[in-house]
């Protein structure tokens, strides 16, 4: 039956079949249907089984393959994930990563950061745009520039400096600011102007689009990337055209300021001529008187007339050269002198003054003292004159005293305290600095009530400074004041020309005065004549050169300052003119530095300024006439 | 409502009429038939004779479900009287329009209107893409009508499948039934009882319901490796292996199964769409489960009434792997049903019902769908 249906049976149905059905191979025709579905059944069944093995197998197959594909991934994905937590640490410092901690956590984690990133760099931007703000209120321009200067970034402020839209610029070298440049004076500044790649500070002066130049104050520096490779630089600029302005201003004023001071030395130089000139006359018949014959109280007289007018001289001196004193160029002379004698003179001048008062004047000087000592003996008097007068000056009852103290005594040196303390009205502790200072008085009523021009106690400090002392006050209101210093001396022989032995002869010797004032002519002939000397008098330049012209002279003294011409005209046309060799003394009334340079310059062969010492002069002729003679005779 | 059915077989031609109650009162008929007995002329002819009154549908089936039994080759006829449901028959030729979502929304713009209850469709089998045509009906489809029905099969052969309605039935051919009216109650249940196996794929390549590749693989060859010696029964014995396309969650994976193969292009075309991207895992056979998803399935359309008819729509593939017990599952329905309602219905190439819970109908592939009527 089954192989009539093209079907096998199914062994297991056939086997059954032997077993169970009587009479097998032989089927009952009612029971071929019903075996016929079993055997399809069984077929069916194993069919099915051996489908399902099948694909049970091919999906095992399948997901081993796969399960090993997961593995490897697994395993790449771990090493993915280490180095991601790696670099996760490493971005954000402060997190936990542990073993288990999952993608997604770690993705949280990145979310935040880059959430805090976002907010920190927004708030940089603010923070960089409040920089800016703060820049342009600042009115400081800012600009970024590559390595070739070149123009990057401008900021708005910078072009509105110099007029021009940011996008104008854009690009733009310095060159470009120094454009339709026409004046070369300025062009050479112009060029200063560059985008430095470098630290510089530095001024230019720019032109705006309008033409206008303006100046600006420059700063500039690097600017480098993140590798630290060089990628431009950035420049603030600062307007001070108002500054340039007023240090313009300024520089004006300071020149007249200078051409004042000039024009006020050139009149002190007159009126040091002005004031020498009685002054001189004062003290050269001084000199003359005190050599003829006097008696004691005349002598005495004679003595103290020439020390107040070597004195004033020397104030005039001071007054002129008060400038000369602040830029530290007076000079000190180092000469013996005797300081027991200047106190004798003092005690004599402003002694005498003070007991006008109702003052007791007395001076002390320790022994040990040494009777001469090198210094400056007029500078010493003018300071204690200066200290002596202000204590005189104020104070009403009591006593002025000068201490000479001895402080230390040395083989060569002594060091000396000099003091000169009043019972006079003192000086407010507050005011005591002030006292030194230039034109100061303790205050303007004490001007109104005293006098005086202030100079006295800084001209007299500087000259102790430059005696290498210092000198202070003590004192205390309406009680007294006491100033003093302490100085250095070196101790000295008696001074080497003693007057006793100057016994002056100029028997023989001609000399021509060349001087147009009279009082002087008379001066200078009776000194002269005194002396045994030849004398002639001629009142200009024009009148000498025509006298020397017919008469020889061995020496000629030569005013400088005269009418028609003057000392330096005459003598450089009597050396180059004439060739005349004879010795020429300038003579001066005036006290200005460099003059003496000058005269030598011209040909002179000595210099004096007036009043001079009398052995001075005569010492400087004899010097002349016998060089002149000897080189005569050579 | 009332019915009665009668069922012909070659070689005992047609069976008495039970109960003999309607008639000729009949005014919808359901004719279920074998392949090559169903199309033939006098089939249509003599049903309309003995229901003139009556909407004829027919369709081919590969196996007939006649009361608790099924059969193959014969004809099932079920004869309705609804008594205060209105009926509307649109029937139409797949080839008069672009395509099957076409095809959906002109059966929706034919039969929509207020009082539409219920649409039950009948599609060919072979040249529709149920699941566009089932997405076409949806579209704009007024709240809580419910669609379901199923696709005409060829006895797992996948040549060609025949529909008529009111003429001898034809291929290319949808028949759509509209009920009106609140008299009616519909239910519908469904369930598959398929296992899945093997690997999850990821589908890479698809075009509408054709499949060309499994995670870069040919997916034909796939199917033949697991068929093994059974890849020669292609197409039918793929449906021992659907395919599950695995949605987001468990209540949302649609069953697949392959409605012809093409071997020269490597591709297999499915009675469904294949998503491009979508995760899927073949499906095997558990018989016992297979059962119990059916009477499941009966009792999710159960409901709170008690049917005068069901309608069960069955899968091919599932009458392929329960072979001699697939009277096990109609039985396991019938058993739920206890006030003897008239069992009908046949396997299909596709089963058509909403999902579970949701409004919107989609095309089934290895279920037992049921939809039951009850008009009171």
């Amino acid at each position: 039956m089954f192989r009539e249906q093209n079907k096998k049976m199914h062994r297991l149905l056939e086997r059954q079949l032997r077993k169970w059905l009587p009479g097998y191979p032989e089927i009952p025709s009612e029971m071929r249907d019903l075996f016929c579905a079993i055997n399809e059944s069984y077929f069916h069944h194993d069919n099915d089984r051996l489908m399902v093995e099948n694909a049970m197998r091919e999906s095992s197959d399948e997901l081993t393959v796969k399960k090993g594909q997961i593995n490897q991934l697994l395993d790449d994905q771990t090493i993915v994930i280490n180095s991601l937590k790696e670099a996760v640490v490493r971005l954000v410092p402060e997190t936990e990563i542990g073993v288990e901690t999952d993608l997604l956590c770690i993705a949280d984690i990145l979310q935040e950061s880059i959430t805090r990133r976002e907010v920190a760099e927004s708030m940089k931007e603010q923070t960089d745009q409040r920089l800016l703000d703060i820049i342009d209120n600042l009115n400081l321009g800012m600009v970024e520039y590559d390595v070739e200067g070149r123009l990057t970034d401008v900021q708005n402020n910078f072009a509105s400096m110099f007029g021009y839209d940011v996008a104008e610029l854009e690009g733009k070298t310095a060159n470009f600011f120094q454009a339709g440049e026409k004046r070369p004076a300025e062009k050479a500044c112009l060029e200063g102007f560059h985008f430095s790649i470098s630290k510089e500070v530095y001024e230019a002066p720019l032109r705006k689009k309008n033409g206008e130049t303006f100046w600006l104050f420059c700063t500039t520096t690097p600017v480098y990337d993140l590798n630290g490779q060089l990628t431009g630089g950035v420049m603030v600029v600062f307007d001070i055209t108002s500054q340039k302005k007023l240090e313009s201003q300024l520089r004006h004023a300071r020149r007249d300021a200078e051409a004042a001071l000039e024009v006020r030395k050139t009149i002190l130089a007159n009126v040091s001529h002005e004031l020498r000139t009685p002054v001189n006359a004062i003290v050269g018949i001084t000199s003359l008187l005190s050599g003829t014959t006097l008696n004691d109280i005349q002598k005495e007289y004679i003595q103290t007339m020439k020390f107040s007018s070597d004195g004033l001289l020397v104030l005039i001196d001071d007054l002129l050269d008060i400038s000369r004193i602040e830029s530290g160029k007076v000079e000190l002379e180092k000469i013996s002198f005797s300081l027991s004698q200047i106190l004798h003179v003092l005690s004599r001048s402003l002694g005498l003054k003070a007991e006008g008062k109702g003052l007791k004047f007395n001076y002390h000087i320790d022994e040990g003292v040494s009777e001469y000592l090198f210094g400056d003996p007029h500078r010493l008097n003018q300071v204690l004159t200066n200290l002596i007068s202000n204590a005189i000056k104020f104070t009403h009852e009591g006593e002025i005293t000068v201490k000479i103290e001895l402080r230390k005594n040395e083989s060569e040196v002594q060091r000396l305290y000099i003091g000169v303390k009043d019972t006079g009205i003192g000086i407010a502790t507050d005011r005591l600095g002030a006292v030194f200072q230039e034109f100061s008085q303790e205050d303007s009523s004490t001007t109104r009530k005293y006098g005086g021009t202030g100079l006295g106690l800084t001209i007299s400090r500087k000259i102790v400074e430059l005696m290498g002392g210092s000198l202070n006050v003590v004192s205390e209101k309406n009680v007294g004041s006491e100033f003093y210093f302490e100085v250095d001396f070196r101790k000295s022989e008696a001074p080497a020309i003693q007057k006793e032995n100057f016994n002056p002869d100029l028997a023989g010797v001609r000399v021509l005065v060349v001087e147009d004032n009279p009082v002087n002519q008379f001066l200078a002939t009776s000194l002269l004549k005194t002396w045994n000397a030849v004398v002639e008098v001629c009142a200009n330049g024009v009148q000498a050169i025509d006298m020397l012209s017919n008469v020889n002279f061995d020496v000629i003294l030569m005013d400088l300052q005269m009418p028609l011409k003057d000392g330096f005209e005459t003598t450089v046309e009597l050396r180059e003119k004439y060739h005349l060799t004879t010795p020429i003394i300038a003579l001066t009334a005036n006290a200005i530095s460099g003059e003496r340079d000058q005269c030598l310059q011209l040909g002179m062969n000595e210099y004096m300024s007036k009043p001079f010492q009398p052995e001075v002069l005569y010492r400087k002729i004899q010097e002349l006439i016998h060089k002149d003679q000897s080189e005569m005779r050579a | 409502m009332r019915t009665e059915q009668t069922l012909w077989k070659e070689d005992t031609g047609w069976s008495a009429i039970h109960p003999e109650s309607i008639n000729g009162q009949a005014n919808l008929v359901f004719a279920f038939g074998g392949i090559d007995v169903i199309k033939k002329d006098q089939v249509f002819s003599e049903l309309q004779k003995r229901y003139p009154k009556a909407h004829v549908v027919l369709a081919s089936t590969a196996g007939e479900i006649h009361g608790n039994m099924v059969f193959d080759d014969s004809i099932s006829v079920t004869a309705c009287q609804f008594e205060h449901t209105p009926i509307r028959i649109h029937k139409l030729s797949v080839k008069d329009y672009p395509n099957s979502f076409s095809c959906g929304e002109a059966i929706r713009e034919e039969l929509a209107s207020e009082d539409l209850n219920h649409i039950l469709i009948f599609s060919d089998g072979i040249s529709v893409n149920g699941d566009e045509l089932v997405r076409g009906v949806n579209q704009n489809l007024p709240e809580g009508v419910i669609v379901t029905g199923g696709l005409a099969a060829d006895a797992g052969r996948f040549t060609r499948t025949y529909v008529g309605a009111d003429s001898p039935p034809e291929p290319d051919q949808i028949v759509a039934i509209g009920f009106y009216g609140t008299s009616l109650k519909v239910n519908h249940g469904s369930q598959g009882g398929w296992d899945v196996f093997g690997p999850v794929r990821k589908v890479t390549k698809s075009e509408a319901n054709v499949l060309y590749e499994l995670d870069g693989e040919s997916a034909l060859e796939i199917y033949k490796r697991y068929l093994g010696a059974r890849a020669s029964e292609l197409p039918g014995s793929a449906l021992l292996f659907p395919l599950c396309i695995l949605g987001e969650n468990s209540n949302s994976q649609l069953v697949r199964t392959i409605l012809s193969i093409d071997e020269n292009e490597g591709s297999m075309k499915f009675a469904g769409n294949i998503p491009n991207g979508a995760n899927v895992q073949f499906m095997m056979a558990n018989f016992d489960r297979l059962v119990d998803g059916a009477a499941q399935a009966a009792e999710m359309s159960i409901a709170d009434n008690q049917p005068d008819l069901v309608m069960m729509i069955s899968c091919v593939g599932r009458k392929i792997v329960l072979d001699q017990r697939v009277e096990e599952e109609v039985e396991s329905v019938c058993s739920v049903f206890d006030n003897r309602p008239a069992f009908t219905g046949f396997y299909s190439n596709g089963e058509i019902s909403p999902l579970m819970n949701t409004v919107g109908c989609s095309l089934h592939n290895q279920t037992m769908t049921i939809t039951t009527y009850q008009e009171g």
